[in-house]
Parts: structure tokens; C-alpha cells; sequence
């Protein structure tokens, strides 16, 4: 009952400290959005510098160009000269690179598109001038840098860029460029917002089932939403899904058995006290009454130590420590040897040394009374007793064999189950839980029990397994502890 | 005894502080850890029996802050809580002995009566004696009268347990648990077939016995007839 409520009183705050949902998808979004202004800013500033750096460059260009004319006018005649500026002039004006030559005698003999520069320059050196557009006039004056030299033969060359035209250009290859950067950022962007919207999508799921698990049906998993990051991490919280069902349904049995075991002991108690009390004027009969109420009280007492020493067990929370099996094993013997004897039966024994393993004392020695203490106790007088602790190929091993009614094979899976007597346990003392907790006791070591056919008897086994190391590790993995209330 | 019972259920504490009453003990009852502080510093009391889960200062705290003090008294923990490791956290706070709910009172009283034995005798006794019956704990030998006796090593501390409560009452929780080292109920009584043992070993009389079933509620080791309790 108690678990219950607690379980309950655990959603709200469990739910409340869940973190506002942040995705990795939904922060590279942030990031790229980011880059992108980034990108668009230094764009617009590259925009700014264009004039200047067009400019600068023009003049460096125009210099080179310049030089190497200069240079192939000492090599060539004037006619072969003039002729390669004609063919230049015509090929770099889509450059917006201007040529125009002119004679000794101040005539223009090639490109007469500069006129306005020539009356800018008539000297030599780098000069600014505005020229009206010969060609295409509606495109108004056009803004030009140039440079003027004066050749050895008294000719004279003018070179000169149309900055507007070469800023433009210039323009054209950044906004490409840019462009091509914003569209890139942006198509990045667009794959990281749905990234972020299938991851969110994919959470949603696990958040739904994560709801649907928080209102108590723990039957649910989280889904697969083929991802293989978040489904590796999904598969890894079903497995604990796997354990906390696996203990809550532990719990609830738990809740269930202790209801159902102490209702008939209960009842039987309450009778006894009512007839002790119309008994009050017969002082005999009123002690015997009362000794029923004791013996009752005892066996309610018993019932609810077993269960919870049950669930000590199948919880996983009993503390581990490397276990002498050999010497626990033979305790339990020298205990039990008397009784068997007693009740003349033959007790033969058979351990063998250095059986160690990692588990808990108590519950192993419990374990291996329990199985003794059913041997005797159902074997009739004259039966044999076979009590066995040894290192098989497949793990440790605990045998007890007894020559007694046995359990038939239909019977066996249910004697292992809580709180069911089987019919011929009538009438023997005990809670009926004994095997149930060799049951749990070897689910706890990471092994298992088994009941076989003796013919004629029962023999009882447990196994713990070659890694039992292991085996215990898993089970003490981490697990509401099961108290008593 | 003069006895000091710290616990909060007031119907349990009642009824118990009743039957230690009847048995001829005197006790003070307090509810809080706080109180039972107070009341133990200024009082000798024999033995205290606290509850392990109690309102403000719990149990466990108290038992330290006792023993912080420097007051050895004998303390019994009750508690509900009844795994392994919930009876060691209570024995390494400074109790005594830890019994758990729900008891009988005469389990209790046996325990409590060994408590206050062992803190009055201490543990140098190397040699033990009722009646004609001598143990020694150095040769490790048993003797009765004149006649050298044999005993199994589990049978000789079984001996030696209710020797060394003699006159006193032992449950079979407290041979199980001292003598055997389990912290759990075998399902059949095996404990009464070691006695039976031990008393054909000890050659025990049944016209004038030396141990003897207290019905009910356990063993008894002496001369005479045992009280029925």
C-alpha cells in the first residue's frame, strides 16, 4: 500500500524536473542562423569596400599594363604598335579597360572614346576623369582612372578603367559568391530545423511513452524511431523498463501473497479471540483458546518473515559479499544431521571443499535449510536423505535428493510460486514458502532452481552458474528496495 | 531492573512496559529521543530498550549521542525494519541487540536479561560453572563432577551460551543467532533435537535436570525447577 502511494507521490516531481525540452537538431539551427548573419554582414562590408579596392586594383593593373606597352614600344615600329593597341583596345574593352594613342603631332590615332581625357591630361602621369559614353550614351558619363605615358618617339599613350564598370563586375562575382554562401547557410539551416523537427518528432514518441509509463502502465516500451543513437538509448531504458516491471509485479505479489497468507491465519485469529472471550468463566478452556490465539499469532508472524525475506531477495538489494559455500553448506548440515536422525532417516552427505561464490550468507544458508528442512520433513521414516555441494561443468551445485512422495511433474512449476501448499504439505508445519525462496535465492545469485523426478523422491537443485560474478552484478543492479512497512 | 523505554507507539508501549512491570521491573516510559536523552543522563538506568524509528531524534541518533556521552547502559533496538544490514547500521550505532517487531515479550525479556548479564560480567571469564557442571574456556573442556565430557565444538558453545546466562532464559532466536550465526527461522524446530543432544551428553538427570524447556518461550540452564513463564 505504502509502495503505491509513493509511487504515486514520485510522478509529480519526477515530471516537474524534466528540463525544457533542447535538441542538438534545434541548436545547429541556432548556430548556422548565426554563421549566416555572420556571412551577410561581412558581405555587406566587402560591399562597401568594393569602390576603393576596385580602384586600387585598377591602378595596379593599369601600371602593369602600361609597363609592358612602354617595353613592346622599343621593341616594335610605331605602325605595328599602334596596331596591337587597336587589337587590345578592342579586346579588353569588355574589361571596361580603355586604350588611346596619340601621335607626336597631338593626333589620335587609335581608341577616340578619351577624348575627356586627354583634355584631363595633357602632360603624363595618373589622372581622374568623367567621359561621356560614345557607345551606349543613355548610360550617362562613365567615372574613369587612368594613366598616361609619354613614349621615346614622342608619342603618347593613355590607358585608363572604367571604374564603374569594373566595380560592377566586381560586384557581380561577390554577390555571386555570396549568394552562393547565404544560399548554402540557409539550405544548411533548412536541414538542421528538420533534423531538429524529426528528432523532436522522435522524442515526442519517447516523451508520450515516458507519459503514458509515469500514469502507470509500465507494460509500455519506448518505440523504435530508427535512429540508431536515440534507439540504442530507447532499447537501453526498456531493458530498466524490463527490471521495474519485473519488481513492481514482485511488489504487487509481494502485496497480494502477504494479503492472501495473513487473511486465513487472521481469521482463524479472530475466532479464537471471540471464543476466548465467551469462554471467560472456564479458566481451562479459556487458556487453550488463548494458546491458539498464540500458536496463530506465530504462524502469522512466520508467514510475514518469509515474505519478506522473499522479497529481500528477488529485489536484489541484499548486500554481496564472497560466500564460503563449502562451510556454509556443511553448517547447515550439522544442523539438520540431528533431526534426520531422529526421525530415522539415513542423511548421507557429500561437499566438497573450496566451493566459493559471491552472495549473500544468510539467504544462501536459508536456502539450503529450507531445501534440508523439506527433505526431512516430507520423507517418512526409513527414506534417505541425500544432501550434495559441488563444482559441475555448468556451475556450483546444491543437491538435495530424498526418497519421499516427491512433487509430480504438473505440480513442480507451482510449488515454486508463493503461498501454495501443495495437498500433501497439509497438516506439516511451515509457511509453504520454502521453496519460493530457494527460488528467489537463486534468481538473486544469478542462478536457477530446478525439481526433478528421484524416482522415487524429489531431488532439489540449485545452480549457480560459471560467472556467477557476473550473474550478481546483474542482479544487484541498482532496484527499489522491497521493506517491510 | 530499573529500565528506560523510549517509543512513540503508546498502545505497544503500554503493553510491553505492562509485562516488564509484572516481571518485576521498573520502567520509565518517555515518546521522544529528546526526552530519553535527558532521562539517561541524569538517570543509572539497568538496560534501555529504544525504538529504532521514533518522532524528531530517532533512535539510532539517540543510541549515539548516549554513547558520544560516554554511557555504556545496555541498549535494546526495536525496529520494523528487519534486514541484515538494517540490524548491523543499529549494532554499529551502539546498540546492544536488535530485536524485530513484531516480538514476543518473553523474547524481549530473555534478551534484555542477557544484556544487563553481559554488561556486568564483561567477557574475561575464562572458566564457567553451574552446579556440578564446569566449563573451561581455555582448554576448552567440560567436566561434570568427576566425569570429563565430549562435546562437538557447535555443541560447546551451545553449552557455553546458556552457561554463560545461566538462571536466565534463552530463546531459540538467540541460540540461532549466536550459537549458528542465522538471522532466520529454520522451518522445523531443529534446535530442540540439539538440546536433547546436549542433555544426554551432559548426562542430565530427569528426576533432577540442569536444563531445562521453559515453555513457551525457550531454555534454561540451572539448578531447580524452571519458572513457567
Amino acid at each position: 500500500m505504502r509502495a503505491a502511494s509513493g509511487e504515486r507521490a514520485g510522478a509529480g516531481p519526477l515530471r516537474r524536473a524534466l528540463p525544457a525540452p533542447r535538441t542538438t537538431g534545434g541548436r545547429l539551427a541556432t548556430v548556422l542562423t548565426t554563421a549566416a548573419l555572420v556571412v551577410l554582414f561581412l558581405g555587406l562590408l566587402a560591399y562597401l569596400l568594393a569602390g576603393p579596392l576596385v580602384a586600387w586594383q585598377s591602378e595596379r593593373s593599369i601600371d602593369a599594363r602600361m609597363n609592358s606597352f612602354v617595353a613592346l614600344h622599343a621593341r616594335v615600329d610605331p605602325r605595328t604598335f599602334g596596331g596591337v593597341v587597336a587589337t587590345r583596345s578592342v579586346v579588353d574593352a569588355e574589361q571596361g579597360v580603355e586604350y588611346s594613342l596619340r601621335a607626336p603631332n597631338g593626333v589620335t590615332v587609335v581608341g577616340r572614346l578619351l577624348e575627356e581625357g586627354w583634355a584631363a591630361a595633357p602632360g603624363q602621369g595618373r589622372i581622374e576623369f568623367t567621359q561621356p559614353d560614345l557607345v551606349r550614351p543613355e548610360r550617362g558619363p562613365r567615372r574613369m582612372v587612368g594613366r598616361v605615358a609619354a613614349l621615346p618617339d614622342g608619342s603618347r599613350l593613355l590607358i585608363a578603367h572604367d571604374l564603374d564598370r569594373r566595380a560592377r563586375a566586381a560586384l557581380a562575382v561577390g554577390a555571386a559568391a555570396l549568394l552562393g554562401m547565404v544560399g548554402a547557410m540557409l539550405f544548411a539551416a533548412l536541414v538542421a530545423w528538420a533534423v531538429a523537427r524529426r528528432t523532436g518528432e522522435r522524442l515526442d514518441a519517447i516523451s508520450l511513452a515516458m507519459t503514458r509509463l509515469l500514469a502507470g502502465d509500465l507494460s509500455h516500451r519506448l518505440p523504435t524511431v530508427g535512429h540508431a543513437g536515440i534507439d540504442r538509448l530507447a532499447a537501453e531504458f526498456n531493458v530498466a523498463l524490463d527490471r521495474i516491471e519485473r519488481l513492481t509485479a514482485t511488489m504487487r505479489a509481494v502485496a497480494d501473497s502477504t494479503a492472501h497468507d495473513l487473511r486465513t491465519p487472521l481469521n482463524r485469529l479472530r475466532a479464537a479471540v471471540e471464543i476466548a472471550l465467551s469462554r471467560e468463566d472456564d479458566p481451562a478452556e479459556l487458556r487453550a483458546a488463548l494458546d491458539t490465539v498464540l500458536v496463530e499469532v506465530d504462524r502469522v508472524q512466520n508467514t510475514l518473515e518469509a515474505l519478506l525475506r522473499i522479497a529481500l531477495a528477488e529485489s536484489g538489494t541484499a548486500p554481496i559479499e564472497p560466500v564460503d559455500l563449502t562451510a556454509v553448506v556443511a553448517d547447515v548440515e550439522e544442523l539438520y544431521k540431528p533431526l534426520a536422525e531422529e526421525k530415522g532417516l539415513g542423511f548421507a552427505t557429500q561437499i566438497e571443499p573450496g566451493l566459493e561464490l559471491p552472495g549473500n550468507r544468510q539467504l544462501l544458508a536459508q536456502a539450503a535449510a529450507n531445501l534440508i528442512d523439506n527433505a526431512i520433513k516430507f520423507t517418512p521414516a526409513g527414506g534417505r536423505v541425500r544432501l550434495t555441494a559441488a563444482a559441475r561443468p555448468e556451475g556450483i551445485v546444491l543437491e538435495v535428493r530424498d526418497t519421499g512422495p516427491g512433487i509430480a511433474p504438473e505440480d513442480r512449476e507451482r510449488a515454486l510460486e508463493r503461498s501454495r501448499r501443495l495437498a500433501n504439505a497439509a497438516g506439516k508445519p511451515g509457511s509453504g514458502l520454502g521453496l519460493s525462496l530457494v527460488n528467489a535465492v537463486a534468481r538473486l545469485h544469478g542462478g536457477r532452481f530446478e525439481l526433478a523426478d528421484n524416482a522415487p523422491g524429489l531431488v532439489a537443485r540449485l545452480v549457480f552458474g560459471r560467472d556467477p560474478e557476473r550473474a550478481a552484478a546483474l542482479a544487484r543492479s541498482p532496484a527499489p528496495t522491497v521493506r517491510a512497512p | 531492573m530499573q529500565l528506560l523505554l523510549v517509543e512513540d507507539d503508546l498502545e505497544a508501549a503500554n503493553l510491553l512496559a505492562g509485562g516488564l512491570s509484572d516481571a518485576g521491573h521498573t520502567v520509565h516510559h518517555v515518546v521522544t529521543g529528546e526526552d530519553g536523552l535527558a532521562r539517561v543522563v541524569s538517570t543509572p538506568y539497568d538496560a534501555l530498550i529504544v525504538d529504532r524509528m521514533l518522532p524528531g531524534m530517532d533512535g539510532l541518533t539517540l543510541i549515539q549521542e548516549i554513547r558520544a556521552r560516554g554511557i555504556g547502559v545496555p541498549v535494546l533496538i526495536l525496529s520494523a525494519l528487519g534486514q541484515v544490514d538494517d540490524r548491523i547500521t543499529g549494532l554499529r550505532a551502539g546498540g546492544d541487540d536488535y530485536l524485530v517487531k513484531p516480538y514476543h515479550l518473553s523474547e524481549l525479556q530473555a534478551r534484555l536479561e542477557a544484556l544487563v548479564r553481559r554488561a556486568a560480567e564483561g567477557t574475561t571469564t575464562t572458566r564457567l560453572q553451574v552446579a556440578d557442571l564446569e566449563l573451561d574456556l581455555l582448554k576448552r573442556e567440560v567436566r561434570r563432577g568427576d566425569k570429563r565430557i565430549d562435546l562437538t565444538p557447535r555443541e560447546f558453545r551451545l553449552l557455553e551460551f546458556l552457561m554463560r546466562y545461566a538462571g536466565q532464559v534463552v530463546t531459540r532466536k538467540m541460540l540461532l543467532e549466536h550459537v549458528w550465526g542465522y538471522h532466520f527461522d529454520p522451518q522445523t524446530n531443529v534446535i530442540d533435537v540439539h538440546m536433547s543432544r546436549l542433555r544426554q551428553a551432559i548426562g542430565d538427570d530427569r528426576s533432577a535436570p540442569l536444563l531445562h524447556t521453559v515453555r513457551g518461550a525457550g531454555y534454561m540452564l540451572g539448578p531447580g525447577a524452571a519458572e513457567q513463564h
